[in-house]
This record gives structure tokens, C-alpha cells and sequence, in this order.
């Protein structure tokens, strides 16, 4: 069992910046071992934590795997990649950053579309119609099959969309999509608007820790002492 | 024990004809999905072929039996019968911990003529296998996937109720929201546009909403434009002027939804409280009535062991008629037998191509002692 907290963090992009500015304020400086590219660092004046730096996906499946003991990353990737999210993450400190929220949105010109029953009804006639179900594009398969299931749209089938995934209605690869948007912008330039009740999740980075992670009375005082300290 | 059962299930199976195939394990996902609907995407498992397909491990006998027999018959309504055996993936659903891979063995008939006498010998090879096992005290439940659907064509319905609800009918929990939206006194009003349309050809429809959208500076995407658009308006706004639906066909329809008895005595409530619908079910009581006639022959005990509902949640869409389970009497949770007739399976999966007759069963050995 390792002696250290190990704490999965951001290793690229704007997550990276905001997670090394938001510790700053908290008067923790992260020091990044063997330049910018290298993967492993230690927060000055912590040495009882190990960090490890990840892409945000990877951090989310370490903390669900058990591997890592905390982590920063989305909420959106953590309950996307489990459905059991809540039995095996402790969601301990929301940090307000990485704010991004997972939608659905249609073609603007959908002008009959503005509420989920509203796509729930047009699903069925797609398919009455096509004899296919209407289709949605998105890297959200989870939980879009959640939601839309909630909010009773039964005939749809979701094709994965890894990326440009706002192209797909444009493109006829799908009807509408599920997406992450943080202004708005990218769907409004793609000709899409957000179904009034579309909001899947309102993510945010947060920081939390793995139930199923090895701990024992010092690593928990350990993560009790950081969080204490934020 | 187990494989002494399912050889002896297989002896059962065998003499009702038919040739032992192999089915594929791995199927498209997208077929599996466009058919179950992505209600079953959380209990798939899913792989990926070499070349970048996403294929999800079979989750029931019967689609990859369809797929077989779209690929070999020549001829629509061809017939065939396949006897199948093997491992099927489905994860539990959430809160429960059944073991997510499980043996089925199978019959799955295709191109039949006499819609009754396959019924019942499907049906009779089940429960001659379900016997097999240490069980020997079976309850039944009976259903019929059309019986909705007919009640909705024939009852005096105002259309675009009729439509409205029939969109539901596989569903008793969508159906139940549906009539309950049905019924509702105060609806939003149709907004101008909808009522300008509602004077309109579909053509001439098609053209005022392309012109909104044109003016708004707007994009409907390449799958669905102005036409479908301008008919989905129209019929909200017919939806919105119409009367709301009396609330005795809401209770009448909510009355068969609930309906939980005795087959002969379902079937005689449902009857009647269909004729006071306006819809003449005589030729459907007769049909279930010869055929379980025809089953009491054999299994004397069924009228008292049975219990019949007029829809079920949870039913794959597939199931077109008659339809039933097969359960231990002790434990009316967990069927030993699933099966049913799925008429409009082929036309699904060949997106109308391709029509058959068909009707199957699957059997769980290992629920039968073993």
C-alpha cells in the first residue's frame, strides 16, 4: 500500500492552468518534474502527497478503478464512464472551475421543438416515418440513455460521435445531439439551439476521492488535512 | 445435472422438427439497439470489430435466429425451424446481481401457416422441457403484444387521439401518460402559425415553414426539414382544438391495462369492456380460446395456474400476439420459458423488406434444478 496520497491531476490544457492556478491560491505551488512534458510532480510543502499527472478521462477511471486515492476532473467524465458514480466517488469539494454542461440541442430550425416531450414525440414520428429511430449523436452514451429515458423518449438509438459532433445534424449523420458547451457559442454557429429542459448535467471540476481506493487512518487524515486546507 | 438437463431439453425440443444452428455471438450494435431501443444499451456488452464497428454480444436467441433466417430464406414467409442452444450476455438490471451470462435453448419458428397449432405446440414443447427439472408445480402468465393496438384501431376514437395514443401502445406505462395528457381539459392554444397551417395542403404547408425558417435565418439539418416540420405543427394544433378524450375510454383502456386474472376470465372482461368501446373482439376471444383449449388438452391444470395481462412493461417491442411465461409455481418472479410470437420481426429488421410469421420460445436450464 503506498505511504503517500497519490492525487491524480490534469496534465494538459486549460484544465492544467486552471488546476495549477486555483492550488496556487490555496498557497500550494505544483512542481513538475522533468519540464513541462513530464508526467509526474509534488506540491511544495506536501510531501506526503504523490502526484501524478493525467488526462482528465484517465483520472476519472483511476478514481473509479480504485488506483488513484483522489483526483481533479470533471464531474461530466466520472458519471459518464459509471453508473455507479456515487457508490464509488466521494464528490468532496466542487471548485467552480471547468464549469461545462452537457445538453441537448436540435437544429435551430427545429421551430416545432422546444421542450423533451416535444422530442420525445418527434423521435416517434421519425420512426413511424422512416421506420428507423431518430438519432443522436454524442460521446455521452450513458448518460443520455439516462436522461432521455427519465424524460420517457423512447425511439431513439445514439450514434457515437467522438468529436465535431455538432456537425451531425448538418452532416445527416443524426437528428440532434448531446454535447458539452460551456457559452453556447459552438452550437449557435453550427445552427442548434439547447432544448429548454435539455440540461443533462451542470458540470464542474471537482476534487474527490476514490471509496475503493486502498486507505488507511494516515492517508485519510492526510486527505481530510488537504481538504481542510483549501 | 445441468448437462444432463439441457441434453434432455434438446431431446424434448427435437422432435418437433426443425435443424440445430449455430448462432453468431457477436452481432452490430446498431441492429441490436435500433430493435430493443437504447432502453437495453446499460445491459449490453459491447466490443469493437478490427475494423472499427461496435458490435454488442447477443443478449437473446431470437434476434440472431431472425438474422440467420433473413440470410437464407429465399422467399417471404419461407419455412423454416431453427432449434438453438447457447450463451446469451445481459447484465441485470440496476440493484440486482444476477449473473450476467446464461444459457438459453431455444426453438424459433419462421413461415408458419396455422397461427394456432404453432402457438400451441411451441408453447406445449416449452412446458414438456420445463419438465424435465426437479420443478413439477408451473404457473403461467399469458399476454398478447397486438391486443392494445387492435383495441386503439377499432375503438371510436377521434384521429388524432387515435394516432397520439397508438404511439404508446407497447408501453402501458406510456400509454397510461398518454391518455392522462388525452384528457386534459385546459391545452395550450395553437399558436397563429399552427392554426394558418391547419388550412393548408402539406405541400403548401411545407412551403409557409420553410419560409419562416428561411426568413429566421435558420437550419433544420439534412434528416428532418420543413415537411415533416409543418406536419408535426398541424397535428399538435388538431391535437389542441379536438376534445379532450372522454375520460370513459381513458378508464376503459386503463381498465384492460390492469386487467390480472384467470385467461378465461380476462379475456371475457377485456371482451366486454371493449364492446362498450365500439370495437368487436368475438374473433380474438375465440382464437385464445381454441388455443388454450387446445392446450388444457395436454395441461389440464392451466386454467387454474394461469393468469393473464392484457400488455407488459419491459417486453421487448417485437412481441406481436400471443405471448407467455412460464414460471415455478413457488417463485412467479424469474420465468423458466419466455416466449411469443413476433409477426413483425423480419419487416423490422429488413426495415420492410422482408415479412414472416414467427413464433419461439427459450428455456433456462439451469432455473430448472440443474
Amino acid at each position: 500500500m503506498s505511504k503517500k496520497l497519490i492525487l491524480g491531476l490534469p496534465s494538459k490544457g486549460r484544465l492544467k492552468e486552471q488546476c495549477e492556478g486555483w492550488l496556487l491560491k490555496q498557497g500550494l505551488k505544483l512542481r513538475q518534474l522533468g519540464g513541462d512534458r513530464g508526467y509526474s510532480a509534488h506540491l511544495d510543502g506536501e510531501p506526503n502527497i504523490d502526484v501524478r499527472l493525467m488526462s482528465s478521462s484517465e483520472i476519472s477511471r483511476a478514481l473509479l478503478a480504485g488506483e488513484i486515492h483522489a483526483g481533479i476532473t470533471g464531474e461530466d467524465l466520472v458519471r459518464e464512464q459509471s453508473g455507479k458514480a456515487d457508490e464509488l466517488i466521494d464528490f468532496a469539494v466542487k471548485l467552480g472551475f471547468g464549469n461545462a454542461d452537457v445538453v441537448v440541442a436540435v437544429p435551430d430550425g427545429w421551430i416545432d421543438v422546444t421542450n423533451m416531450a416535444d422530442l420525445a414525440e418527434v423521435a416517434t414520428d421519425v420512426r413511424k416515418s422512416s421506420g428507423q429511430r431518430m438519432r443522436i449523436a454524442t460521446k455521452f452514451t450513458r448518460l443520455t440513455s439516462d436522461f432521455f429515458n427519465k424524460c420517457g423518449v423512447a425511439d431513439y438509438r445514439i450514434v457515437y460521435s467522438g468529436g465535431a459532433t455538432e456537425g451531425a445534424p448538418a452532416n445527416g449523420i443524426a437528428e440532434a445531439i448531446v454535447d458539452i458547451t460551456t457559452s453556447g457559442s459552438t452550437l449557435v454557429a453550427n445552427n442548434l439551439k439547447i432544448i429548454d429542459d435539455g440540461l443533462i448535467l451542470a458540470s464542474q471540476a471537482n476534487l474527490m476521492a476514490a471509496k475503493s481506493a486502498k486507505w488507511n487512518k494516515p492517508l485519510e487524515a492526510e486527505f481530510a488535512k488537504f481538504v481542510r486546507n483549501l | 445435472m445441468t448437462i444432463s438437463i439441457r441434453q434432455e431439453i434438446k431431446k424434448v425440443l427435437a422432435p418437433s422438427g426443425g435443424e440445430w444452428v449455430d448462432l453468431p455471438s457477436l452481432l452490430p450494435a446498431s441492429t441490436v439497439i435500433e430493435l430493443a431501443g437504447e432502453a437495453l444499451r446499460s445491459r449490453l456488452y459491447f466490443a469493437t470489430s478490427p475494423d472499427g464497428e461496435e458490435l454488442c454480444l447477443r443478449a437473446d436467441l431470437t434476434i440472431p435466429a431472425a438474422l440467420k433466417y433473413i440470410e437464407s430464406a429465399d422467399i417471404d414467409n419461407m419455412s423454416a425451424t431453427y432449434l438453438c442452444e447457447g450463451k446469451v450476455y445481459r447484465a441485470s438490471p440496476n440493484g440486482e446481481h444476477r449473473h450476467p451470462e446464461f444459457t438459453q435453448i431455444g426453438i424459433e419458428r419462421f413461415g408458419t401457416q396455422d397461427e394456432i397449432q404453432t402457438d400451441v405446440e411451441v408453447f406445449l414443447s416449452a412446458i414438456t422441457a420445463c419438465k424435465i427439472g426437479e420443478i413439477q408445480d408451473f404457473a403461467f402468465e399469458f399476454s398478447d403484444g397486438g391486443l392494445i393496438d387492435t383495441i386503439l384501431d377499432g375503438a371510436f376514437i377521434y384521429p388524432p387521439w387515435k394516432e397520439y395514443l397508438k404511439s404508446s401502445s407497447k408501453s402501458p406505462n406510456s400509454l397510461k401518460r398518454a391518455l392522462k395528457i388525452a384528457c386534459l381539459k385546459d391545452k395550450q392554444e395553437p399558436t397563429a402559425l399552427e392554426t394558418s397551417l391547419l388550412g393548408q395542403d402539406d405541400e403548401a404547408a411545407s412551403n409557409t415553414i420553410e419560409e419562416v425558417i428561411e426568413l429566421a435565418k435558420l437550419r433544420t439539418g439534412l434528416a428532418r426539414g420543413p415537411y415533416e416540420i409543418a406536419q408535426r405543427l398541424k397535428s399538435r394544433a388538431e391535437r389542441a382544438l379536438a376534445k379532450p378524450l372522454k375520460t370513459e375510454i381513458k378508464s376503459a383502456i386503463e381498465e384492460i391495462l390492469a386487467i390480472e386474472a384467470s385467461p378465461k376470465k380476462a379475456i371475457k372482461e377485456i371482451v366486454k369492456i371493449a364492446k362498450n368501446l365500439g370495437v368487436d373482439l368475438s374473433n380474438w376471444s375465440k382464437t385464445w380460446e381454441k388455443r388454450l383449449a387446445e392446450i388444457a388438452k395436454k395441461v389440464p391444470e392451466i386454467e387454474d395456474n394461469s393468469r393473464f395481462v392484457a400488455s407488459k412493461n419491459g417486453r421487448f417491442e417485437y412481441y406481436s400476439g400471443f405471448a407467455f411465461d412460464i414460471f415455478a409455481k413457488k417463485d412467479t418472479e424469474l420465468p423458466l420459458a419466455t416466449g411469443g410470437r413476433y409477426d413483425g420481426l423480419i419487416a423490422a429488421l429488413t426495415n420492410g423488406g422482408r415479412n414472416a410469421q414467427a413464433m419461439g420460445v427459450v428455456i433456462r436450464p439451469e432455473r430448472l434444478g440443474g
